[in-house]
C-alpha cells in the first residue's frame, strides 16, 4: 500500500478546482470496479459484486496547485451492455480502458474500446490503458512491452496496475489528472479540503512532459 | 399487464389496483381514498400524538399556515340524540387555546360549545358521496359530526386544523422550555406558583384591557365584533390558568426528571456499546493476527517439507543417472538390436502414460541393490524399453509440432487470406488440413455405422439418408454451426462461472464459492442458458436467480426465471442489445414528467440522465444499490402478481418518496451522489407501496404500452446505427491490419 497517498491537511488545497468525468471501460471481470473501489475507498474485495449498468463514485485528487475532482462512471463489462456505453462515455474528459494481463482476449477488447473512444468520445479525451491484476504476473498472457508499444502508438497513458496490492492505482488516476487540461473547467466548485496528496516523485518523472 | 403470458387470466381479476381502463381507475380512486382513511383511523387509534405529524407529512403540499389570520366559518353540526338535528353554527378556532368554538352567529360573545382540537382526531368517509363535506372530530369519547358542504372546504378545514394544532404544539413546547430556563433550581415549586401567578395576573390584566377595547370597538364598528369575540373566549379559558399552570409545571418537572433518567440510561448504554466495540476490535485484531500467524507457520512448515522432499529427490536422481550410465555401458557390450517402430499411435500414447507411471516406480526398483545377473538382465530390458519409448516419443513430438505449424499457418491464412490462386502450395496444404479434420470427425462417428452400412444418430436412431437440408448438405457449414453453438454455450458457461461468486456477496448463501447457494445458482443459470440460447446468460439474471433460490427449489427457480424473461417482462429485455430494458427507461422519463414534473425539470435543468441509475432497477427488479430487501421483495411480490407495469409504479414512487430531498440537490454532482445512496432511503415499504398503488393513479397500462411501442422503434434505430458504426470500425481495422501485413512482407 505504499502508493496510498496521505490526507492533505486542512486548508492546504488552494487554487482552482477542476471537475472531470471519467469512465472505466473493459471486458467483464478485468477489475474495473475493484480499481475504482481501491482508488476511492482504499478497499479490495476478492469477490466484487458484478456491475450491472453502471456505478457512480467520486474522488478528489490534489495536484500542486489544483484540486481535481473525478466523477467516475464504472460500467458493466459484459458484451451486451456495450450498447449502453455511449451513454456513459458521452461528455467524458477521461477514460481508463482496463484489461486483465492474464487474459489475451481482454487486451483485444481493450483495443476495440480505445478505437471507439478515439472516434466517438470527446475529441480531447485523455485515455489511459490499465493492465490490471499485475499481482498475477506468473499467469501473465499479455507482455508488458506489447501493451506499452500499443499505448505509445496510440498516445495513451499506460500502467500495469493491481487493485489487490494497490500498485499503480492512485498513480494512474494521478497521471490522468496531470494530463487533463485545467483551464476549461477550473474554479467552478467550492474549495474542498480532503483529497489524496501527490506524493510520488516517480510520477512526476515519468509523466513530466505529458501535456502534448 | 401484458397479455399473452400464462397467468394473465389468473391475475387479471386481482389486478384491482392497477386498472386497465380509465373508468376503472376512477373506481379505484375511491377505493384508494377509503384505504387512506382506514390508515388514518389506525394511526389515530394507535398513535394519537403523532397524528398531526403524519397527517402533515402525508400532505406535503399544503401551504404554510398564516397564524395571523383567524380560522372561522359556517359549518353544520349534527347532534345525535333522540332526534337527529343539524344546525348551522359559526365556528372559530382559538389559536391560543387550540380549541374550536362555535357560536349561534358571528356576533355572539359567548360560545355555545367548544371542541378541544389539541387532543382530537379527525375522520372522514371519502366514499360518502351524499355528503361530501361531512367529517368528524373525535375527542375524549365525544364525536362531533360536522359538514362543510363540499369536499374542498372540508379538506381545507381539516388541513388548517392540523396545521394550527402543530403550530400550537410547537409554541407550547418552546414556551415551557423558556420558562423552565428562567426558574432557578432552588424552591422550584414555590417559584413556579408565584411567577406563574404573577404572569397570569398580568395576562389577565391584558385580557381585561383587550375586552374593554373590544367593547369600545363593538360600539363603533360591528365588523370587528368577531375578533373581540375570539379575544373574549381566550379570556374565558384564561379564567383558571393558575391551576392549569401548576398542573403543567408539575408535569414538566416530572418530565425533566424522566428525561434526566433516560439520558443517564443512554449514557450508560453508550458506555456499554463503546466497551463492546473496543472488545470486538481487539478480538478482530487478534483473529486477524492469529490467522496470519497460522498461515505463516503452515507455509513455513510446508516450505521445509518441500525442501526436504526436493533434496531426497535430487539424491534419487543422481543415483538413477549413475545407474543408467552403468547400464548403458553394459548395454553397449551386449549390443542388442532395437525393436521396430511400427506400433500404432494409440500404443505410443499408452506406453507414454506407462512410461510416466513406471518412472515413479523406478527409484524403488533401482534402489534395491542387487548384483544378481537376473536383475541386471531385467534392468537392461527396461533400458531398451525406455529407449524405444523415447524414440517414439520424439517422433510423436515432431508430429505434433508439424501439425501445430500447419494449423498456425492455417490461422494466419484465415486472418489475412491471399487473394487469387497465387500460392497454390498453401492452398493445397489448407485443403489437406480441412479434409484431415473432416476425416477424423468421420472416424469418430464410425461407431454409429452398422454392419449393414446404415447410419445411426447419437441416440441410436436410424438416420434417414434422404435429408436434403442445405446446411446439412455441406459438412463444413454444419460443423461450423455446431461449433458456433458450442462456443456460445461455452462462453455463457465461462461468464456464469465468473459471476457465481460475484452475485449478492453480502448474502451468506452466496458469499464465497463454498457457500450452499453457489451450486444451485450455477445449475439454474446453466440450465437457463441452454433453455434460452438467444438470451444465454445476461448479467442481472444472476441476481434474479439468486433471489428466487432463496424461496424456491432449483427447478422452481429455473421456471421462475423462464416466467420472468418469457412472460412477465416485455420482449428483448435481456437480449443481446437489452433493447427492451433501454426502452423502458425512456418510458419512465415520460411518466416521471407526467407524475412529478417538478423533479423532471429539475433533472433537465442539471442535465442528469436518470436512466443511468434506473436501468439497474428494471433489469434486476430492484435488487440493486442498497435497496432494502423488504422493499425489493415487495416489488417482487407485486411484479410476479401483476407484471412489468409495477416496475414503473415503484420507480416513480421511489422518486416521489425522496422528491423533497432531491429537489434540494442543486448540482449534477450532488444529484448523482444522491442517486447513489437513494436505495437506502427506500425503507418505508408501506409509504412506498401507498405511493406506487394509490398516489400515482390514474396509471393506465394503455399509455405505457403505446409509449413502449414508440420508444422501442427509436431505441432499435439507434442501436442499428451504433452497430453499423462498430462494424464499420471493425472492417477498417481489418483493412489497416492487412496493409500492415503487406508492408511487413514488402520489407
Amino acid at each position: 500500500m505504499a502508493s496510498r497517498g496521505a490526507q492533505r491537511p486542512n486548508g492546504a488545497a488552494q487554487g482552482k478546482i477542476c471537475q472531470f468525468k471519467l469512465v472505466l471501460l473493459g471486458e467483464s471481470a478485468v477489475g474495473k470496479s475493484s480499481l475504482v473501489l481501491r482508488f476511492v475507498k482504499g478497499q479490495f474485495h476478492e469477490y466484487q459484486e458484478s456491475t450491472i449498468g453502471a456505478a457512480f463514485l467520486t474522488q478528489t485528487v490534489c495536484l500542486d496547485d489544483t484540486t481535481v475532482k473525478f466523477e467516475i462512471w464504472d460500467t458493466a463489462g459484459q458484451e451486451r451492455y456495450h450498447s449502453l456505453a455511449p451513454m456513459y462515455y458521452r461528455g467524458a474528459q477521461a477514460a481508463i480502458v482496463v484489461y486483465d494481463i492474464t487474459n489475451q482476449d481482454t487486451f483485444g477488447r481493450a483495443k476495440t474500446w480505445v478505437k471507439e473512444l478515439q472516434r466517438q468520445a470527446s475529441p480531447n479525451i485523455v485515455i489511459a490503458l490499465a493492465g490490471n491484476k499485475s499481482d498475477l504476473a506468473n499467469k501473465r498472457m499479455v507482455e508488458y512491452e506489447e501493451a506499452q508499444a500499443y499505448a505509445e502508438e496510440n498516445s495513451l497513458l499506460f500502467m500495469e496496475t493491481s487493485a489487490k496490492t494497490a500498485m499503480n492505482v492512485n498513480d494512474i488516476f494521478l497521471a490522468i489528472a496531470k494530463k487533463l487540461p485545467k483551464n476549461e473547467t477550473g474554479g467552478q466548485a467550492q474549495p474542498r479540503q480532503t483529497g489524496v496528496k501527490v506524493g510520488s516523485e516517480q510520477n512526476q518523472q515519468s509523466e513530466g512532459g505529458c501535456c502534448k | 399487464m401484458e397479455g399473452g403470458g400464462p397467468g394473465t387470466a389468473d391475475s387479471s381479476n386481482l389486478e384491482s389496483n392497477s386498472a386497465k381502463s380509465d373508468d376503472q381507475e376512477d373506481e379505484n380512486q375511491n377505493e384508494e381514498a377509503e384505504i387512506i382513511n382506514e390508515n388514518d383511523k389506525k394511526d389515530e387509534n394507535t398513535e394519537k400524538d403523532d397524528n398531526t405529524d403524519s397527517a402533515i407529512d402525508r400532505d406535503g403540499k399544503t401551504k404554510v399556515a398564516n397564524p395571523e389570520v383567524k380560522l372561522c366559518g359556517w359549518l353544520l353540526i349534527f347532534s345525535r340524540g333522540i332526534i337527529n338535528t343539524n344546525r348551522s353554527r359559526w365556528f372559530v378556532f382559538g389559536d391560543n387555546t387550540c380549541k374550536l368554538y362555535y357560536y349561534r352567529n358571528p356576533h355572539d360573545l359567548i360560545p355555545l360549545g367548544e371542541i378541544d382540537i389539541a387532543h382530537a382526531s379527525f375522520y372522514f368517509d371519502a366514499s360518502n358521496t351524499e355528503k361530501p363535506g361531512s367529517f368528524e372530530i373525535r375527542c375524549f369519547g365525544k364525536e362531533y359530526l360536522l359538514d362543510a358542504h363540499d369536499r374542498h372546504t372540508m379538506m381545507y378545514w381539516l388541513q388548517e386544523l392540523q396545521k394550527r394544532r402543530k403550530i400550537y404544539n410547537i409554541k407550547k413546547s418552546s414556551l415551557s422550555k423558556e420558562r423552565l430556563g428562567q426558574w432557578s433550581v432552588k424552591a422550584v415549586d414555590y417559584n413556579i406558583s408565584r411567577s406563574a401567578g404573577a404572569g397570569d395576573s398580568t395576562s389577565q390584566q391584558n385580557n381585561k384591557g383587550k375586552i374593554v377595547s373590544a367593547f369600545k370597538n363593538l360600539k363603533s364598528k360591528k365588523l370587528l365584533q368577531r375578533s373581540s369575540a375570539i379575544e373574549s373566549t381566550g379570556n374565558s379559558t384564561g379564567a383558571h390558568p393558575c391551576v392549569k399552570c401548576k398542573q403543567l409545571q408539575s408535569e414538566l418537572s416530572g418530565l425533566t426528571e424522566e428525561h434526566q433518567a433516560t439520558e443517564d440510561e443512554l449514557q450508560a448504554h453508550r458506555e456499554i456499546v463503546r466497551l463492546l466495540q473496543k472488545e470486538m476490535d481487539t478480538i478482530r485484531k487478534e483473529m486477524h493476527t492469529n490467522s496470519k500467524d497460522g498461515e505463516c507457520k503452515n507455509s513455513l512448515d510446508q516450505m521445509v517439507m518441500f525442501k526436504d522432499m526436493l533434496k531426497a529427490k535430487d539424491e534419487i536422481i543422481v543415483k538413477l543417472t549413475d545407474q543408467v550410465f552403468e547400464l548403458e555401458t553394459a548395454l553397449n557390450q551386449y549390443k542388442q538390436t532395437n525393436g521396430q517402430v511400427t506400433t500404432p499411435l494409440s500404443d505410443t500414447q499408452e506406453s507414454l502414460s506407462d512410461r510416466s507411471s513406471s518412472a515413479s516406480n523406478e527409484p524403488v526398483q533401482t534402489v534395491i541393490h542387487t548384483q544378481s545377473p537376473k536383475e541386471v538382465e531385467k534392468l537392461k530390458d527396461m533400458c531398451t524399453a525406455y529407449e524405444l519409448q523415447n524414440h517414439k516419443y520424439t517422433k510423436l513430438e515432431a508430429n505434433y509440432y508439424q501439425t501445430q505449424s500447419k494449423y498456425l499457418f492455417l490461422l494466419k491464412e484465415l486472418k489475412s487470406p491471399v487473394r487469387g490462386g497465387e500460392d497454390r502450395n498453401s492452398q493445397e496444404a489448407i485443403n489437406q488440413l480441412l479434409e484431415d479434420a473432416l476425416e477424423t470427425d468421420a472416424e469418430r462417428t464410425k461407431d454409429f455405422v452398422s454392419s449393414l452400412g446404415q447410419e445411426y444418430d447419437k441416440y441410436g436412431f436410424l438416420k434417414k439418408p434422404d435429408i436434403e437440408d442445405e446446411e446439412e448438405a455441406d459438412p463444413l457449414v454444419a460443423k461450423a454451426t455446431q461449433l458456433e453453438r458450442q462456443s456460445a454455450e461455452l462462453s455463457a458457461k465461462i461468464k456464469i462461472e465468473l459471476d457465481l461468486p460475484r452475485t449478492l456477496p453480502n448474502n451468506k448463501h452466496y458469499e464465497c464459492m463454498e457457500s450452499d447457494g453457489i451450486t444451485k445458482l450455477r445449475n439454474v443459470l446453466l440450465a437457463f442458458s441452454w433453455h434460452n440460447p438467444v438470451i444465454g446468460y445476461c448479467q442481472g439474471l444472476n441476481r434474479l436467480a439468486a433471489i428466487a433460490l432463496l424461496f424456491l427449489s432449483e427447478e422452481e427457480a429455473f421456471w421462475c426465471l423462464v416466467a420472468i424473461t418469457d412472460h412477465l417482462m416485455p420482449r428483448e429485455y435481456y437480449s443481446q442489445t437489452l433493447a427492451g430494458a433501454q426502452t423502458d427507461q425512456r418510458v419512465l422519463k415520460d411518466l416521471l414528467q407526467d407524475k412529478i414534473p417538478k423533479l423532471h425539470y429539475h433533472f433537465e435543468q442539471h442535465s442528469v440522465d436518470i436512466s443511468l441509475f434506473t436501468f439497474n432497477w428494471f433489469l434486476t427488479i430492484f435488487v440493486d444499490n442498497n435497496i432494502p430487501p423488504d422493499t425489493f421483495l415487495r416489488v417482487w411480490d407485486t411484479f410476479l402478481y401483476e407484471g412489468s407495469k409495477v416496475l414503473f409504479r415503484f420507480a416513480v414512487a421511489f422518486f416521489k418518496n425522496v422528491e423533497d430531498d432531491m429537489v434540494k440537490q442543486n448540482s449534477a454532482l450532488k444529484l448523482n451522489h444522491f442517486f447513489r445512496t437513494m436505495g437506502e432511503k427506500m425503507s418505508n415499504v408501506r409509504r412506498i407501496t401507498q405511493l406506487a398503488f394509490h398516489w400515482i393513479n390514474p396509471f393506465p397500462m394503455r399509455g405505457i404500452s403505446t409509449k413502449r411501442q414508440f420508444y422501442m422503434q427509436q431505441v432499435k434505430g439507434e442501436l442499428a446505427e451504433l452497430d453499423r458504426f462498430r462494424k464499420d470500425m471493425q472492417t477498417k481495422q481489418q483493412e489497416t491490419d492487412m496493409k500492415e501485413y503487406y508492408s511487413d512482407d514488402d520489407l
